[in-house]
């Protein structure tokens, strides 16, 4: 009896490194059919893309001892200009032409259509005692990785059937996570519009703001990236208390720290009215008679932003030394609240640990777009009160004082697009050619790597971000006192940057300070003091090699 | 975080996701791409007419200066600035053309909120938005002195004008313009209409570019918009739109070489296309649009002084005040608060928002924004019928 299933055997979240298998066909024992079984292929989370395809198996019963055929559909995820050849491999105890016949290698999907069937004809059994697998494989394109898609034997175990997703070409910057549920990839793509939406002020832009959508800021070289210079935008606050620095902030009628470059009227705080012609917010040399503090923030990239939800705690706080101990010169921070379990992850300070919240935030502090917190109390496990996150409490709404109606988004757009940042799926590293190589290792010689730690483990597998997601002290010329969370340090230390798709995200640093990857090295000091002069002193063509390196992550 | 609040969270998350089977779309390019593919003549963002070998590539050099995201060492800012490339506000909808609320730049002054005389505070007008990091200031004063600014009580935005078709507009003489002012409102019809003068090296000039019509030529206007609005110093041609600055890069930062082919690529850029005008209903907007007196200063054309060529910006080029009642605004000598120059219509599908601050939002909006010298044409566009306003939206959308 032929028992065809399809079975989802890991979570879907596990997509980034790991994926679901997929069963096509099983023939029982005893009745001397073609039995098949898992296939555990170890996929490579890093080889996807936005053309992909799966399998899908309607439920069909053959009987093995007389034969008969199975129908599985293999459907694209757009249609394509061209003839799209899925390439499958089939393995396993049946022999082809023996136990089945399949003849169609590749298949191949028409242009502009999505489908294909793949036809196996199983032939009545030989060999009535002996079960037989087969194992029907999709082939993900090059430049590298073995199938997604497996043929299990789970005997007795019956429908739904489910399907899955293999990816025939590499990932490329802004497409989704592979693996993503139908219903993950329709907000994922409703998510994107939304970031890409110019707000007006009919919408709710302002009455403060930077920019008037996501994408203006995060968009280089694709949306979720990084932004030009003149993006650039300036926080401040104001210190008070004996403590200074740390006792600061935000500066009335900011909300947060965010200074916006357009405002409303002259009486911020209590105007209704969104008017073009209002003042552009100044920063004051003192507020209160308080001095003011202020910097400049270039925007960062979100890709893969996601998995650093899913870096335990435990891992950050691994890689912690925050008294030097081991004498290296290198300590590292992590940027906690609430008694160490809000750990930050996100943002130049580590600021963050939760991507609802950085959604929020800049969408009130940036474009003055209010929300809902979209998960409801105790969802957030930010760090709370921080004057340069969500005004207040984290989980309050956000409200501003322009004539729409708050929440100025909906849950539903606020969900994908939260979906959006989450299932970004990370930059793919190129392959390394002999000096990339020889950079990598030098990128480790000289000590980089003591923060850039090239992959931290989480419970979605490896992030290769080479980021330990602590912060450091990165020199007196690089502090900007503001304070970002409870640790004092926050007023000194940035967080260790991601450095995966580096070479997109120009320019570099917190405020954007230096133009090119050289001229960042060129400005670690502090706790980078010793890997600076290391790679100062290499010769040219081995900084040359590092720069190359990391130009292929 | 711990696990039951992951577990939580991705629970709920599912919950609210639309269980609807999506499709990939390709990941959207960069909002302001650079280097983009070259646009055909009579796209966006392409040249006005084909041009010979040598002089495609002197346009695309130009392009190129155009497309230069400028850095520090290479004399970004003034040190202020408001945008480190031109591309940066000139990209809707191809390289060239307008720029959305966010590229907006302010003006400031004062003037006693209406009772004063208006002056210039020290420093000028321009507010500029940022300075290169580590800058943490982003006024126009050294840090430590008072702040002009602080006595401001106008302020102005000014929203990014399209580029396309400026070549032509520069080919038009100042004795066309000249022709159609009517300062005195002599015919009785409402709408008077002045040149903006200004005084070039002692001599009277009209003033073609920018809300305020302050810059009478293309290559004036980018010395002042490489000055300006990125703080890149341009070899001075004694016309007075030059800047110095005080960074520590040596003027002129902008090589003649590539002043040049940036001139030359702004020269030949051509005009937006416009959209289906053989459509009935912009045909019958056709109509409206004279009658209700929108072609009295959104004139449909002009001459070239290149003989047998016509501009058609839809503009006079002149000076008009719709603003409504009590506006006050940013005052320039001969150019009085609230008088802006007639924006030019062609391709405005493609630039929204409008008014010189970006107020509207919508070309209904627009007309309806419009007050003073245009009461009638506004007036008359909130009596049409349904359809008459769609006709006359749909033209709009077709020039």
């Amino acid at each position: 009896m032929v028992n065809p299933l399809v079975e989802c055997v890991e979570s879907r979240r596990r997509a980034l490194v790991s994926s679901c298998l997929v069963a096509l066909a099983v023939l029982a024992a005893g009745s001397g059919g073609v039995r098949a079984q898992a296939l555990a292929n170890p996929p490579q989370a890093s080889a996807q893309d936005a053309l992909s395809a799966r399998f899908e198996v309607s439920a069909q019963a053959v009987r093995a001892s007389k034969g008969g055929d199975l129908t599985a559909t293999v459907l694209l995820s757009r249609p394509s200009p061209r003839a799209v050849e899925v390439a499958f491999q089939t393995s396993g105890t049946a022999i082809a032409g023996v136990d089945y016949v399949i003849d169609q290698s590749p298949l191949v999907v028409p242009p502009g259509e999505t489908r294909a069937d793949l036809h196996v004809t199983i032939r009545p059994a030989t060999t009535p005692d002996t079960d037989k697998s087969l194992f029907i494989t999709l082939v993900p394109g090059q430049p590298r990785g073995p199938s997604l898609v497996g043929v299990a034997s789970h005997d007795g175990i019956g429908g739904p059937f489910s399907s899955h997703v293999v990816h025939l070409a590499p990932i490329e910057l802004g497409d989704p996570l592979p693996g993503l549920t139908g219903a993950e990839l329709t907000s994922f793509n409703k998510g994107r519009e939304t970031f890409e939406h110019r707000f007006t002020p009919s919408e709710g832009l302002g009455p403060f703001y930077n920019a008037t959508s996501c994408e203006s800021c995060h968009s280089k070289p694709v949306t979720g990236g990084a932004a030009d210079l003149y993006r650039n935008f300036y926080l401040a606050v104001y210190q008070f208390g004996p403590t200074l620095p740390q006792q600061s902030a935000s500066i009335p009628p900011f909300l947060s720290a965010v200074v916006p470059a357009f405002g409303s009227g002259v009486d911020h705080a209590t105007t209704t009215q969104f008017t073009l012609e209002g003042g552009r917010p100044l920063i004051p040399d003192t507020v209160f008679g308080f001095p003011v503090l202020s910097a400049q923030r270039n925007s960062i990239p979100i890709f893969g932003v996601g998995s650093f939800e899913f870096v335990s705690n435990a891992t950050i706080l691994s890689h912690a030394d925050p008294d030097d101990l081991d004498g290296n010169g290198v300590s590292g921070r992590a940027n906690t609240a609430l008694a160490g379990t809000a750990m930050g992850r996100l943002g130049v300070k580590s600021q963050s640990n939760n991507i609802e919240l950085f959604t929020r935030a800049p969408l009130q502090n940036q474009m003055g777009i209010t929300t809902n917190p979209f998960m409801g109390p105790g969802s957030i496990v930010s760090l709370p009160l921080s004057p340069v996150q969500v005004s207040g409490d984290p989980n309050a709404p956000t409200f501003d004082h322009d004539p729409v109606a708050d929440p100025e988004l909906s849950s539903e757009r606020l969900g994908d697009l939260i979906a959006f940042t989450r299932f970004l799926a990370p930059p793919v590293p190129k392959p390394f050619d002999a000096d990339a190589a020889a950079g990598a290792a030098i990128f480790s010689q000289v000590r980089c790597t003591d923060c850039h730690i090239p992959s931290l483990p989480s419970s979605k597998g490896p992030v290769r971000a080479y980021s330990d997601l602590l912060i450091h002290f990165m020199g007196d010329t690089l502090v900007d006192k503001l304070k970002f969370g409870e640790a004092p340090t926050t007023t000194t230390d940035f967080r260790t940057q991601p450095l995966w798709g580096v070479s997109h995200f120009a320019p570099y640093l917190h405020d954007g300070r230096a133009p090119t990857i050289m001229d960042a090295i060129q400005m670690h000091a502090g706790e980078a003091q010793t890997s600076h002069d290391l790679f100062m002193a290499l010769t040219e063509a081995q900084r040359l090699q590092v720069i190359v390196f990391l130009e292929h992550l | 975080m711990s696990p039951i609040q992951t577990q939580n969270r991705r629970t709920a998350l599912r919950l609210a996701l639309v269980a609807l089977l999506g499709t990939l779309s390709a990941g959207a390019s960069y909002l302001a791409p650079s280097d983009p593919p070259v646009p055909g003549v009579g796209e966006a963002g392409g040249p006005t007419t084909a041009l010979s070998p040598p002089d495609m590539a002197k346009w695309l050099a130009g392009r190129k200066v155009f497309d230069r995201d400028f850095v520090v060492p290479l004399g970004l800012g003034l040190p202020n600035y408001n945008a480190n490339s031109c591309r940066a506000c000139h990209s809707d909808p191809a390289m060239g053309g307008a720029g959305p609320l966010e590229v907006n730049v302010s003006r400031f002054g004062h003037d006693g909120a209406g009772t004063e005389t208006f002056v210039n505070l020290p420093g000028g007008q321009a507010a500029s938005k940022l300075r290169p990091p580590p800058d943490g200031t982003r006024e126009n004063y050294p840090s430590g002195l008072p702040n002009p600014a602080d006595n401001a009580d106008v302020f102005e935005q000014r929203q990014t004008p399209t580029l396309l078709g400026l070549g032509l507009v520069d080919t038009i003489a100042d004795s066309t313009i000249l022709a159609n002012e009517d300062p005195f409102d002599l015919d009785g019809d409402g709408i008077k209409g002045v040149a903006r003068i200004l005084m070039v090296n002692g001599n009277p000039e009209v003033g073609k570019f920018g809300w305020k019509a302050q810059i009478p030529r293309m290559s004036d206007f980018v010395r002042d918009a490489m000055g300006g609005e990125i703080g890149i110093s341009v070899p001075d041609d004694g016309r007075g739109f030059a800047f110095t600055d005080s960074d520590a890069v040596p003027d002129p930062e902008l090589s003649q070489l590539d002043t040049d082919t940036l001139s030359f690529f702004l020269a030949n850029l051509g005009p937006p296309p416009g959209g289906d005008s053989q459509n009935p209903s912009a045909q019958a907007g056709k109509v409206v649009f004279q009658s209700l007196k929108c072609a009295v200063c959104h004139r449909p054309s002009l001459n070239s002084s290149i003989p047998g060529v016509r501009v058609g910006l839809f503009s006079d080029l002149l000076l008009h005040d719709v603003q409504p009642p009590g506006f006050h605004g940013m005052e320039e000598p001969g150019a009085a608060s609230g008088m802006y120059r007639t924006p030019l219509l062609w391709g405005i599908n493609k630039t929204g928002p409008y008014m010189h601050d970006g107020r509207a939002e919508t070309l209904e909006q627009a007309i309806l924004g419009h007050h003073n010298e245009a009461e009638f044409s506004s007036q008359g566009f909130v009596a049409l019928t349904p359809g008459s306003k769609a006709d006359l939206l749909n033209y709009l959308a077709s020039l």
